[in-house]
């Protein structure tokens, strides 16, 4: 899923966002309180840390798909009622490679002095050839 | 009632874990009732709220807290510590007992407390701690941290979204004038941007701040406005927060205690009030 709309959603820079593709008892409500905590709890017992810190948020408009974020720095689903969809690790920004050039440091004199070769040359160089002819 | 905590030397990682759950818990009503650390020098205001706070677990410091007005809203918190230091607190909207689960959990890492300061009268700081009906804080100005939990109350938004919770984590130290204003995170809540329960941590205060004005006895008039939070994936709708109050800018320097009229003691910080009782 869209790393940036997950983002959004769990209000994270850092974690793992899995779809729950277990069954759903018939009797939930799959926005109430229980069904995120049937939820959380089919991921802990396999991992087995009741400590991490976890959300579970369904997308009424996405077919009722049910994402489940975990705090983690590492990718530690254990069941396979799960499926990994994305990850908060922010992305490598890598940036352009560019040619340096090193240019050399001109004091105010010299830049007196280019700008008066600049007027110079644009004026038409018409003693040159006169001379020669 | 706040506490606020003064050790001496020999204090220790779990002389603040046994205290602080004693606060939380209504143990503590005078200084005597601390670990022998933290009996000289500490000082109590106010006091503790009954049938809002409860231990729900033996082995961990994770605890409910019910909102102080609404009924049916009851959320749960969470500290974790490293070797030396209190270094996480969880908020969550519910709770499994079975597992000790925290259900829907926001969990902000990285506070550092060190609870091991010495008490000097020339710079006598510490731990303040805050436990009331409505939310609990802590500040620990050594370790550079200003974090507590209070209840919110309702907005349209949440009326008709059950599901969202009404209690927040508030960073003081990312409030008006100080910081982004970005400080409230509402753990799980309704969006409308994308139409799902979400976690919402670009939620601000709405406030207009007080303006100094001055009695016939020329006594500074401490005036409190409410703060409202908002944000816009629920439509900039706001919420009340509870016990937290706008004053006007420099009222008090640092951080320090008043009472209001009715004698109902307050914590100062950052221009803003903290309710006590």
């Amino acid at each position: 899923m869209n790393k940036s709309f997950l983002t959004e959603v769990f209000g994270e820079q850092e974690g793992f966002v899995y779809e729950y593709i277990g069954t759903v008892p018939d009797h939930m409500d799959p926005e109430s309180p229980e069904m995120a905590e049937h939820v959380t709890l089919d991921f802990l017992a396999g991992h087995g840390d009741n400590l991490l810190a976890t959300r579970v948020v369904q997308f009424p408009y996405e077919n009722h798909r049910i994402m489940l974020y975990v705090k983690s720095d590492t990718d530690i689903n254990t069941s396979n009622e799960f499926v990994l969809r994305g990850h908060l690790v922010p992305d490598v920004v890598v940036e352009p490679i560019t040619e340096t050039v090193d240019t050399p440091v001109v004091d105010d004199t010299t830049t007196d002095t280019e700008t008066i070769t600049e007027t110079s040359s644009a004026e038409p160089s018409s003693s040159e050839p006169t001379q020669g002819q | 009632m706040l506490v606020r905590y003064r050790t001496t030397g020999n204090q220790t990682l779990a002389n603040f874990q046994t205290d602080l759950n004693a606060i939380i818990t209504g143990a503590v009503s005078a200084s005597t009732d601390l670990t022998s650390p933290a009996r000289t020098y500490s000082t109590i205001y106010g006091t503790y709220p009954t049938g809002i706070y409860q231990k729900v677990n033996a082995t961990t410091y994770t605890y409910s807290k019910a909102h102080n007005v609404i009924a049916g809203y009851t959320h749960y918190f969470r500290f974790g510590f490293t070797a030396t230091t209190l270094n996480t607190i969880d908020l969550a909207q519910s709770y499994t007992s079975g597992t000790d689960t925290l259900v829907n959990t926001y969990q902000k890492t990285g506070l550092g407390i060190n609870p091991t300061v010495n008490y000097d009268p020339n710079y006598p700081i510490g731990i303040d701690i805050i436990v009331s009906n409505k939310g609990i804080f802590l500040q620990a100005v050594t370790s550079n941290q200003m974090i507590g939990i209070f209840d919110i109350g309702h907005s349209g938004v949440t009326r008709a979204y059950t599901s969202s919770m009404l209690m927040v984590l508030q960073d003081m130290q990312n409030v008006i004038n100080y910081g982004a204003n970005t400080g409230v995170v509402i753990p799980y809540t309704y969006s409308f941007d994308t139409l799902s329960y979400v976690t919402n941590t670009s939620t601000s205060h709405v406030n207009i701040t007080p303006l100094k004005k001055f009695t016939a006895t020329s006594q500074l008039a401490v005036f409190e406005n409410p703060v409202y939070l908002t944000n816009t994936p629920s439509g900039s709708t706001i919420n009340l927060i509870y016990g937290l109050y706008k004053l006007p800018v420099a009222t008090f320097s640092g951080i320090q205690i008043y009472q209001d009229s009715n004698s109902l003691y307050r914590l100062s910080i950052n221009d803003y009030a903290i309710l006590i009782n």
